[in-house]
């Protein structure tokens, strides 16, 4: 249909278009200001305390405390099923969140502009791995962390990026692919291509000799903290394609540990859902399938944009850390992909391919017709709380999902 | 059938068979391991056999 074409048309040419800039960080509720008192963002499409996994939950309950909201772990968990919380999506204010993805109104956000288009996006900073709050970990050690990074972090990075006058993330980005990145579960390469660019602006405006040494060290070993910058730089991408009548391009992928949800241009804000899938990867030692929880994170807004698994040839070394075969194998999984996409983006190419671009906007009569699920790489949390990350992996985007967006489009399209 | 006909039959079975297959790619598997000249061809029901889905990406691309 040519109307459909010339729309996904016009979908690509804005997710190409975008140039997303690092500008500051701030508090949540300065970068969103509905974001009041006792209100909590998670990740994945909307979902009510009750159906809620394990991860979110200790990570619901961990951020009550940490917000000053309840005393304990055990009141906050109260209070959450008496509906003293109100619970939604990131994504219904430009947000993202990795894992749980729980976002409250003095956690520090990262911003990031689409200077092409104006739009922003936010995220919240990157704790490091293991026992950290994304993954449903809560105790005094995560909750330590985190006032840590509200107190001094948070603001080191706004003063310091403000210094920067914002950091260019698409050349960035490029380099890290050229490094080995493919920006979902390796980002080693931009970290520290990141971290290469703020340290300068971080002494800059430091306000103590100390406080710097302790937000470098803390960046220093912290190989995955450009995640988070990936993904407000792919929601700000995306973000400016959704809403095109007649687009069947998918512009959100996320998961909440229960349910997978997706967004498609041509249908607005409407979600489409079905059961989050197990993942299949590599667990660490002590732990195993019994341990995994289901599908969890908004990091899959990377792969919507067509990074993380759609860039894995870009990434070989992490195939096996995924449990995803040979690293020679690894260009398998970004020709899989290039199937159910619309084009390919030229800024960001993979050496190994012969440059060839990333696959790029997922279609989803592509994804229906060939019955070729988005692939998506990922953290594998434990499905009780406070307890962290158990393994990574990579998991299929539910098919259900997109067949319910192709009847709900066919609808909008007149033709159902 | 002519004359034309019976000598391509013939052909045929005189010849090392040659096959493409089409679908399921355990009889391409097959076919190989005795040693026989075989073209795998991917291929899946659209929408995995569902005839509305079908049905739909048909008036969606028309």
């Amino acid at each position: 249909m040519k109307r459909i074409e010339e729309a996904n048309r016009e979908a690509l040419r804005r997710i190409l278009a975008g140039e997303p800039v690092g500008v500051d960080v701030v508090p949540a509720a300065q970068a969103i200001p509905a974001l009041g008192e006792r209100t909590i963002l998670h990740a994945g499409p909307p979902l009510a305390w009750e159906r809620m996994c394990g991860p979110l939950r200790g990570a619901v309950t961990g951020i009550a405390v940490f917000e000053g909201w309840a005393n304990t772990l055990d009141d906050a968990e109260r209070q959450a099923a008496a509906g003293a919380f109100a619970f939604h999506p990131n994504h219904h204010f430009g947000a993202v969140g990795p894992m749980a993805g729980v976002t409250t109104a003095s956690q520090p956000v990262l911003v990031v502009e689409n200077r092409t288009f104006g739009n922003r996006a936010f995220c919240t900073l990157n704790e490091g791995l293991g026992k950290v709050l994304r993954y449903g970990g809560n105790d005094a050690e995560v909750l330590d962390r985190l006032r840590w990074i509200r107190d001094v972090l948070g603001p080191a990075l706004g003063r310091a990026l403000r210094e920067t006058g914002g950091i260019a993330l698409k050349p960035l980005m490029a380099r890290g692919l050229a490094m080995g990145d493919e920006m979902h579960q390796r980002n080693v390469a931009c970290s520290s291509l990141l971290v290469r660019q703020l340290a300068p602006a971080l002494a800059a405006t430091a306000r103590s000799g100390a406080e710097l040494v302790a937000c470098l060290t803390f960046l220093g070993a912290n190989d995955m903290f450009f995640l988070n910058f990936a993904m407000a730089a792919a929601k700000a991408l995306m973000d400016a394609a959704a809403g095109i009548a007649g687009s069947c391009v998918v512009t959100v992928m996320c998961r909440n540990g229960t349910d997978f949800g997706i967004r498609v241009s041509g249908t607005g804000d409407q979600w489409f859902t079905a059961p989050a899938e197990m993942p299949t990867g590599i667990y660490f030692p002590g732990f195993g399938e019994r341990d995994a929880n289901p599908d969890i994170g908004d990091s899959a807004i990377v792969e919507t944009m067509g990074l993380g698994a759609f860039a894995m040839a870009a990434a070989p070394a992490v195939v096996d850390f995924l449990g995803g075969g040979r690293a020679s194998q690894a260009s398998a999984f970004t020709r899989a992909m290039a199937g159910i996409v619309v084009g390919a983006n030229p800024a960001w190419t993979i050496a190994a391919m012969d440059f060839a671009g990333v696959p790029t906007g997922i279609d989803i009569r592509l994804v229906v017709e060939s019955g070729v699920a988005p692939i998506i790489n990922t953290g594998i949390a434990h499905r009780e709380p406070g307890v962290g990350q158990v393994g990574a992996g990579m998991v299929k985007a539910p098919l259900r999902c997109f067949e319910q967006a192709l009847v709900a489009f066919a609808q909008a399209m007149g033709v159902a | 059938m002519d004359a034309h006909d019976r000598n391509i039959a013939n052909t045929l079975l005189a010849a090392p068979p040659r096959v493409i297959n089409i679908g399921l790619e355990l009889f391409a598997t097959d076919i190989a391991q005795q040693g026989a000249a075989v073209v795998h061809v991917q291929w899946v029901p659209p929408a995995g056999g569902n005839a509305h889905l079908a049905g739909l990406l048909d008036k969606l691309r028309s």
